[in-house]
């Protein structure tokens, strides 16, 4: 999965770099855009565009049917039922395209998600980072420990202003076994932070930009393979890692806004829709029947 | 390039611009400027909030220095300490400036807002009295509930159609829409008692944030928290801060289990709900996990989280309080409030002070502004803040769940919350009228203007010491704002005001007590001292609710009134005459300098409903606590050991305000009332009827002309 992640976020980067200057929604529209038309390419030579063609000439022929014999319930009821018949091939028709697009598409909205889902910390700003430890290690305060790790980084891009562990929870409660720190952001840039718990380091990106479309990392996962998928933009770690899950604050993470033509709404919805229209438009033009 | 939003004064300004400014490559930036016009001109779809464009036309600003006292900002001035101010006094004028009758900041904002005396605009006091139920309720804003139609679900009702309304109590209308009326655009921040905001008729544009008189999430004027693992017996009941027991896991252990509360369920169904369900508040339950080795502690609550250490405040905190009915234990409905915390200590005990929770600015659920969303764009501009009225926790002082130093560092916080939201007012002011309203330079001397006399009865002497130049501090910053608005506009007319001025409270005057020994009110037998509710009203002739007011039970005003009309001015009299007898036996001084009848210092259909006489209490009195819910405690005089060490409710002479333009102001005693028919003539609006007042401007050239 880690090669996978990385290659993805490598490829990712580079397409994006090219749109580093734009507006957040030209961007979104221009990659909505894109998946919208590279989607019906798929759909149209992955499909069986003959078959799919006669259901749609069936569904035509059986919807006048039931605007001629409206009078007549017999006829009606039964091309009624062949429509619903119809739109359950179509449904059969689109399985092959939607399985070879499942994948794809989620690797696309996940790395989409790390620049228009949340935006970087700004300088100034201050957010908890949360190492995790893997069953059975126990934390201690004087072991626990922070430092900025990029070649390039001065000492207090990244400055610890709180540290906590905390080593159990009460009787009828999860252990829980973790170090919280808060942390200020100082100076702009992508910085490594090595986490260091027992003897053990875990290393985290952490975004500092005032571009609101930098790609960021919010979680780096640990050793559960759904969450390396999702949060794919470090490596992850593995099950015998001491520090597993590594995260800033999701909760207190800034939400990044990409309003499109005034309208506030949430970028996957943008996306969609964006996407959806972009495929209607040019489905005449590429003659693809879905 | 397109500017999606015009931002100031915070980090969030510089994000906007970068997207804006962008950073990239010079034909990618290209290309979007082409398909960015390309699409806004196909579609004929601008971005919303763009700048509007400038008119240039006539500039007024008026700011608002609550309490800023005359004595003190001559003697400041006289030290050089008030450059601004003094640029001002010298370019312009520096005068007095008579405050209302009584001088409390609801009336006088009210009188400056209206430009009418209290016997029109109907504000007599912080608090007035129901005179059907002799009990005392807030001034400034009335709640009615209409008609409502409702589904019954469970315990809960679920209102479909109708609801009820939250009013301004205050009558007549506000100078500002004279203004937009006519054209002229007014942005209006932290307006005092004009809660809730109203709109302004066009064209004119219009905007507001409230202020004083803004309740927190909970309805109250704002109610603090203070949570300990050790014991609440030290912690004062004042009404306005509560302190809760933390529940330890194991005893004695490192994790403590709380509850942050909320307002009660308001979909709760009156009939079929008990008395102690509607009342009980929300809660969101949190957790703290105290580490004694790192002196901090972690508090988690409905999956977010905030790590302090010992003596640190949080930022901003999202608290979600879900209400109405339940669907699988998971309420349907919620509210947002926001809230910031201190955490005082975490061992040996811990200490957790909440601020009172705040309407969510990002999600108000009621009503803070005009236009809606003004507050919401004014959060992501400038960071989430104080959205209650007066926040600085006086009440938590006065409760002890704050320092003196910690409601310093709290008051600091709010300063500087409160020159953002100028950075923001500035930008985003063009022409018309801006008023920008600072609540610190009153609360901040309630509790510390005593500081600079030489005793009280509140303050140790090494306490004297510590704190005797915090209220010139915030006049300094008072200052510094100031000055940040003369850079930004050097052409315009600048006028500062202060709606009264201040004095040291160091004895306290129950003025029930008094009505009591003197045989003018009478307690049932066992009757209850704490408010009206023990007094025995078929013999009571006078009771006293609220600061300065001073009612009489009059029959056919109040439900069990006694007092006919023709007695009325002789009982009155007699009262009048014997108050201002009392002496303190203690410093053998007058207590009281002047009582004022209504229909003296009054004009105006509103009067029935104010109190019938107010007490001018003499320098150094005030009223005590209780006397303002109508309590009547056994002793009339006492010491004011309370952290609230400074008033300004006493004879109105006493405690004028101040005026401060670049404007000379020819008037020789220019008064509240003078405000709004001033402002409205600098911009040629003729004043209406209502408002008595002159225009300090050009009153003495008028004169001169006329003679």
């Amino acid at each position: 999965m880690n090669t996978i992640n990385r290659i993805m976020t490598a490829v990712f980067d580079v397409c994006f770099s090219i749109m580093e200057g734009w507006p957040g929604w030209l961007s979104l529209t221009f990659w909505s855009s894109i998946t919208g038309v590279v989607a019906l390419l798929i759909y149209k030579y992955t499909s069986n565009q003959k078959a799919i063609g006669q259901v749609r000439d069936d569904i035509k022929a059986n919807l006048l049917a039931v605007k001629l014999f409206k009078e007549e319930l017999g006829v009606t009821l039964k091309a009624q039922g062949r429509i619903l018949w119809a739109a359950c091939r179509l449904l059969w028709y689109s399985l092959v395209p939607l399985a070879v697009m499942m994948i794809p598409m989620s690797l696309l909205i996940i790395q989409m998600s790390f620049r228009y889902e949340w935006r970087p910390m700004l300088p100034g700003e201050t957010i908890l980072l949360r190492a995790e430890l893997a069953d059975g290690k126990i934390a201690t305060d004087a072991d626990a420990s922070i430092k900025v790790a990029g070649e390039s980084d001065a000492a207090d891009a990244i400055e610890v202003k709180a540290q906590h562990a905390i080593f159990d929870d009460f009787e009828g409660r999860p252990k829980r076994n973790e170090v919280v720190w808060r942390i200020q952001a100082n100076n702009p840039g992508r910085h490594i932070v090595t986490v260091s718990v027992d003897g053990d380091e875990a290393s985290k990106e952490i975004q500092v930009s005032e571009n609101r479309y930098a790609r960021i990392s919010p979680v780096r996962a640990g050793a559960d393979f759904l969450e390396q998928a999702i949060y794919a933009g470090e490596k992850a770690a593995s099950s015998g890692d001491t520090i597993q899950r590594i995260e800033l604050d999701l909760v207190n993470l800034p939400k990044n806004k990409t309003p499109i033509f005034g309208f506030n709404i949430h970028w996957v919805i943008s996306f969609l829709v964006i996407s959806i229209i972009a495929a209607l438009i040019i489905k005449p033009v590429l003659k693809v029947r879905i | 390039m397109i500017r999606i939003n015009r931002r100031v004064g915070h980090a969030h300004q510089s994000v906007e611009r970068a997207n804006g400014g962008g950073h990239g490559p010079p034909y990618a930036q290209a290309i979007a400027l082409i398909v960015s016009v390309a699409v806004l001109c196909t579609t004929g779809i601008a971005c919303n909030d763009a700048p509007r464009a400038k008119t240039h036309g006539k500039q007024v600003i008026v700011l608002g220095f609550d309490g800023m006292d005359p004595k003190l900002s001559t003697e400041m001035i006289n030290q050089g300490l008030l450059p601004n101010f003094s640029k001002l006094a010298d370019t312009g004028s520096f005068k007095p400036l008579g405050t209302s009758t009584p001088p409390q900041s609801p009336v006088a904002w009210t009188t400056f807002t209206t430009g009418t005396n209290p016997g029109e605009h109907g504000i007599f006091d912080f608090i007035h009295r129901d005179p059907d139920t002799y009990s005392p309720k807030f001034s400034t804003s009335n709640i009615s509930s209409g008609d409502v139609w409702a589904i019954p679900w469970g315990h809960w009702k679920l209102p479909v159609w109708g609801e009820s309304t939250l009013a301004i109590a205050r009558n007549g209308r506000a100078f500002w829409e004279y203004l937009t009326e006519a054209g002229i655009n007014a942005h209006i921040y932290r307006m005092p008692a004009n809660y809730p905001p109203s709109e302004s008729p066009g064209p004119g544009d219009f905007v507001t944030l409230t202020d004083m008189g803004t309740p927190d999430l909970t309805g109250s004027p704002g109610e603090s928290s203070f949570y300990t693992s050790g014991s609440t017996r030290n912690i004062k009941n004042t009404g306005g801060a509560k302190a809760y027991t933390l529940s330890m896991k194991p005893v004695g252990g490192d994790v403590a289990l709380g509850e942050f509360h909320g307002p009660p369920d308001a979909l709760l169904d009156p009939d079929k709900a008990t008395e102690a369900q509607l009342y009980e508040p929300l809660k969101v339950p949190f957790t703290i996990y105290r580490n004694k080795k790192t002196n901090s502690a972690l508090i988690e609550w409905d999956g977010a989280r905030v790590l302090l250490q010992a003596g640190e405040w949080s930022d901003w905190q999202t608290i979600n309080f879900g209400f109405g009915p339940t669907v699988a234990g998971t309420a349907t409905q919620s509210m947002s409030g926001k809230v910031r915390m201190r955490l005082r200590q975490v061992q040996p005990t811990i200490e957790l002070y909440v601020t009172p929770v705040q309407i969510d600015p990002d999600a108000p659920a009621m009503p803070i502004s005009i236009p809606a969303d003004l507050c919401t764009k004014v959060s992501e501009a400038t960071g989430p803040f104080f959205t209650q009225g007066l926040p600085e926790d006086t009440q938590g002082l006065r409760a002890g769940i704050l320092t003196r130093d910690e409601f310093l560092e709290q008051a600091d916080l709010i300063f500087a919350e409160r020159m953002r939201l100028l950075d923001y007012a500035i930008e985003h002011y063009t022409d018309g009228l801006l008023f920008f309203y600072f609540g610190s330079t009153d609360q901040v001397a309630h509790m510390f203007w005593s500081a600079m006399a030489d005793s009280h009865p509140a303050l140790t002497p090494e306490e004297s010491i510590k704190y005797k130049n915090v209220v010139r501090e915030v006049y300094i910053e008072s200052d510094k704002a100031l000055g940040k608005v003369m850079d930004a506009f050097p052409d315009a007319t600048i006028i500062c005001v202060s709606d009264h001025g201040f004095a040291d409270f160091d004895r306290g005057v129950n003025l029930n007590t008094w009505l009591i020994e003197n045989g003018y009110a009478k307690l049932k037998p066992g009757g209850s001292r704490s408010d009206t509710s023990g007094f025995d009203w078929s013999t009571t002739k006078a009771y006293a609710v609220g600061i300065n007011g001073l009612y009489l039970n009059m029959r056919g005003r109040e439900k069990h009134g006694i007092v006919n009309e023709i007695d009325k001015t002789d009982l009155m009299n007699e009262i009048r005459e014997k108050l201002k007898t009392i002496r303190d036996p203690q410093t053998n001084r007058f207590v009281i300098k002047e009582v004022y009848f209504a229909d003296e210092v009054y004009s105006g259909p509103e009067i029935i409903h104010g109190p019938d006489m107010q007490i001018g209490y003499a320098l150094d009195y005030r009223c005590g606590w209780p006397t303002a819910l109508g309590g009547s405690p056994k002793t009339m005089l006492h010491d004011n050991k309370e952290a609230w060490c400074s008033d300004h409710c006493i004879a109105t002479d006493l405690v004028p305000g101040v005026i401060f333009s670049n404007r000379k102001v020819p008037l020789a005693d220019p008064d509240l009332e003078d405000m709004g028919p001033s402002i409205l003539a600098a911009f040629g609006v003729a004043k209406p009827e209502t408002m008595k007042g002159s225009d300090v401007f050009t009153a003495k050239v008028a004169t001169a002309q006329q003679e």
